[in-house]
């Protein structure tokens, strides 16, 4: 079973049907359409299927964020790796642009690194980022991950590599 | 790179059929349905896909129990013990009637009535235990050999309605009591 990561902040927990709302009112913003989403509602919803889908299909998936107080959803954070994607990647994503800024996409994937590298047993980890998502490249650097070139995914487009090592005190 | 153990869908109906056993959706399964996807015998269920929207669709599948409880099962061939394609209703926006499905993976598999049998246990499982009240397919207008299952199963064209997949077609419309 997926454990739940607890931060300063943050619960970060399995995905399931209660986060589906979330998800696909975050894919329909325009945040999300900035960030390269363009999805009919149905196919947001097939597409947050997808994701529940990754935990079944790897055995393992990424989390959704709740903040610690109210269970609000704040984002989807952690391991993907899909089939066509070159390596295993940590994500984050947060959902509104009122959540921005507050440290929380640092908090939630410091932990899902460290989840990964320890129970999972990975041994490397990347994230992609585009090469106009100064945001997240932030994110990434701050993480302690380092540009190690690029990767053209399965759509075409030519995402930066930044590669993570494993976080101090994990066992990978 | 270590894996945790995979968890399976588990409490799925498992349907069997003289020639089939129609079961839940495994990782292993992939292989085969991305062939599938990625061929041109996807004319008639929305057209050939990038393997990277075959996966996307592959793994709703599993989402799909998660959230609705019911969805799409494997057939498996009782005699070589591999998939040959899926069954199962599929329900993508909350409110909406579900959409049965059917789908032979291979040419290899077609023309000896498994889509039919299949189809035909998937119907009575969606209408017997699942107890849906009601369901719809819809139906490419080249597509007979799909047509004719969807008349053995008692299935009614909608006059007037027109698929939401394609562009020509039928919808049909399935009632729970309504005999195969």
């Amino acid at each position: 079973m997926t454990p739940v990561l607890t931060t300063d902040r943050l619960h970060l927990v399995a995905p399931n049907e209660k986060h589906v709302a979330a998800y696909t009112q975050f894919i329909a913003s325009e945040r999300a359409a900035a960030l390269g989403w363009s999805l009919m509602p149905h196919e947001a919803w097939r597409n947050y299927a997808a994701v529940l889908g990754h935990q079944r299909l790897r055995g393992f998936g990424p989390f959704i964020a709740e903040a610690r107080g109210n269970g609000r959803v704040l984002g989807i954070f952690g391991p993907w790796w899909p089939e066509g994607q070159a390596e295993p990647e940590i994500k984050w994503t947060i959902f509104s642009p009122s959540d921005e800024g507050r440290g929380f996409a640092t908090e939630a994937a410091h932990a899902c690194l460290t989840d990964a590298f320890s129970r999972l047993g990975w041994s490397t980890a990347v994230s992609y980022i585009t090469e106009e998502n100064a945001r997240s490249a932030a994110v990434a650097t701050r993480l302690g991950a380092v540009h190690d070139g690029h990767w053209t995914t399965p759509r075409g487009t030519i995402v930066r590599v930044f590669r993570h090592a494993a976080p101090t005190g994990s066992a990978g | 790179m270590m894996h945790s153990a995979r968890p399976q869908l588990i409490g799925l109906p498992v349907l069997e059929t003289q020639r089939l056993i129609l079961r839940a959706p495994q990782a292993a399964d992939w292989p085969a349905f991305r062939d599938y996807r990625v061929s041109d015998r996807t004319a008639f269920t929305g057209g050939t896909k990038k393997e990277h929207e075959a996966a996307e669709q592959f793994s709703s599948f599993f989402g799909h129990w998660v959230m609705r409880g019911f969805g799409r099962l494997i057939a498996q061939d009782r005699a070589t013990g591999l998939g040959i394609g899926h069954f199962g209703p599929m329900q993508w926006q909350d409110g909406a009637e579900p959409e049965l499905t059917w789908s032979l993976w291979t040419a290899a598999a077609e023309g000896q009535g498994l889509a039919r049998e299949a189809a035909a246990a998937m119907h009575r499982w969606v209408f017997g235990p699942l107890g849906l009240a009601s369901a719809r397919a819809e139906i490419h207008r080249d597509n007979s050999a799909s047509h004719a299952i969807a008349a053995h199963l008692g299935g009614k064209i909608i006059a007037g309605l027109r698929p939401t997949w394609f562009d020509d077609g039928d919808v049909y419309h399935f009632a729970n009591g309504d005999a195969v």
